[in-house]
């Protein structure tokens, strides 16, 4: 019980909550406003007709006051889109940032789940969905928000050290959301290798996919890449070490060197390739980095500097 | 906040991270399809492909009329993105759902007076070889579902 209470509860910098919250935040706006266009996807939806409309359980039971099944208009559909970006905007600047939160994480999560309730199902907007609720339930709020700095004006002070700031509810979200990146790994390796064994490390299985997708969404150069056998097959084999040993990334922090930049650079390849936009899975790994520290570490670094000038002077 | 107070939060935290945890490992090694959304499987390009076989970046469907004439079925004309055609047109072909394509048959049989008896998807003719696709190999039909009109 003590280890539990000393992984998930010891004082952590309420900076890397915040900076985790911006930038979560961020995301999912530009997601909704600009890169999914969401609300042409939910018009589009909308229009379906009745034989396509296959409700998920979280969207009928956030509908349950309107009963099992019930199928919201367009016009209800845009004022949840408004109230959501409204949201998502307070959240940024972190004003009332926790009700800001919830309000954003329970509409975004309404929204996503009618667009994913016509049989059309994607995978890269769930894990968004997570951090935004465990986000909404910390003090990720605490620094770097419009709260903090009124908070800091009524208690007269002027000053206040971001860097020192820590709370016992400041680690827990962060820890969370990467034992969740661990876990969507290992079933993304366990469906592999359950449903294909080692064959889908034979070249041939993303060779495919890379030319079919650049065909679909109009890719050249994942087209290019499917001429390539032999550079696609270790490419493969590289996929299923990395995240069947993901794990390692987040029992010992040192290898983050290693993991945050080749699963950036993998999602960066997916999307460049294969067209699927796991930004928010990019966004996320954010919680890897230790932003205090690594401030810190410059801070220090450019006193340094200033130092060693004036004493060239 | 007071002691007890952390202590009920410390306690409220616990059981949200179990519960997220556990259900994200459930799910993720035992498949439940979408309707456990945001906790999902993530078994993307799970299936393995072999040498020579058919891509199927796109489809082609087809409306199969009485006197065996054949009427292209365009996504465009159905307003629907790749995805929404996928699942809601090529799939219901393939696994004979009626009741999904029941719009979509009610349209055509008023458009061409009744004469639908199938319909059918095929491939674009283009298959995966150790140097990359292969172009302009014969098209193959890959779903064909019996209909008629009401």
């Amino acid at each position: 019980m003590s280890f539990w209470q000393r992984y998930w509860f010891t004082p952590a910098p309420c900076l890397d909550l915040a900076i985790v919250r911006l930038i979560a935040v961020a995301t999912q706006l530009f997601w909704m406003a600009i890169f999914a266009s969401q609300l042409d996807a939910l018009e589009l939806r909308a229009a379906l007709p009745a034989e396509n409309w296959s409700p998920l359980i979280i969207l009928n039971l956030l509908n349950l006051p309107w009963g099992w099944g019930f199928r919201p208009s367009f016009d209800t559909l845009q004022i949840i889109y408004y109230v959501s970006l409204v949201a998502g905007i307070l959240a940024l600047i972190g004003f009332l940032t926790n009700a800001a939160l919830l309000v954003f994480a329970a509409t975004c999560v309404y929204l996503q789940a009618f667009i994913h309730s016509f049989n059309d199902f994607h995978h890269p907007e769930a894990v968004m969905m997570v951090a935004l609720t465990v986000l909404a339930l910390s003090p990720s709020g605490r620094v770097l928000s419009l709260d903090a700095w009124l908070a800091r004006r009524r208690a007269g002070h002027r000053v206040n050290d971001m860097l020192t700031e820590t709370s016992e509810f400041a680690g827990w979200p962060l820890k969370l959301l990467q034992w969740f990146f661990v876990l969507m790994y290992a079933s993304a390796v366990w469906s592999k290798l359950s449903a294909s064994g080692l064959d889908w490390a034979n070249g041939f299985t993303l060779q495919y996919l890379l030319a079919r997708d650049g065909l679909r969404w109009d890719s050249p150069f994942a087209y290019w890449l499917s001429h390539h056998h032999v550079l696609i097959l270790l490419g493969q084999y590289g996929v299923l070490l990395f995240q069947a040993t993901f794990a390692l990334a987040v029992i010992f922090p040192k290898l983050r060197w290693i993991y945050v930049p080749a699963g950036l650079c993998l999602h960066i390849f997916i999307y460049l390739t294969l067209t699927a936009p796991f930004f928010q899975w990019i966004a996320l790994y954010a919680v890897f980095i230790p932003w205090t520290g690594a401030l810190k570490r410059l801070g220090a670094r450019s006193v340094q500097m200033d130092q060693r000038e004036v004493g060239v002077r | 906040m007071t002691l007890g107070g952390e202590t009920l939060g410390r306690l409220a935290v616990s059981v949200i991270v179990v519960v997220i945890l556990a259900a994200q490992l459930v799910v993720g090694f035992v498949d439940t399809g979408k309707w456990g959304w945001p906790i999902l499987a993530y078994p993307m390009y799970k299936t393995a492909h072999f040498e020579g076989e058919r891509l199927n970046h796109d489809f082609a469907s087809y409306v199969v009329l009485s006197d065996s004439n054949r009427v292209e079925i365009k996504r465009r004309d159905l307003g629907m993105d790749f995805w929404i055609y996928w699942y809601n047109v090529v799939q219901p072909i393939r696994h004979g759902r009626l009741d999904a394509l029941a719009g979509l048959v009610e349209h055509y049989c008023q458009e061409l007076d009744g004469q639908v008896i199938r319909l059918e998807v095929e491939d674009l003719g283009i298959a995966i070889g150790r140097d990359g696709p292969v172009e302009g190999l014969p098209r193959q039909v890959l779903f064909a579902t019996e209909v008629s009109c009401p």
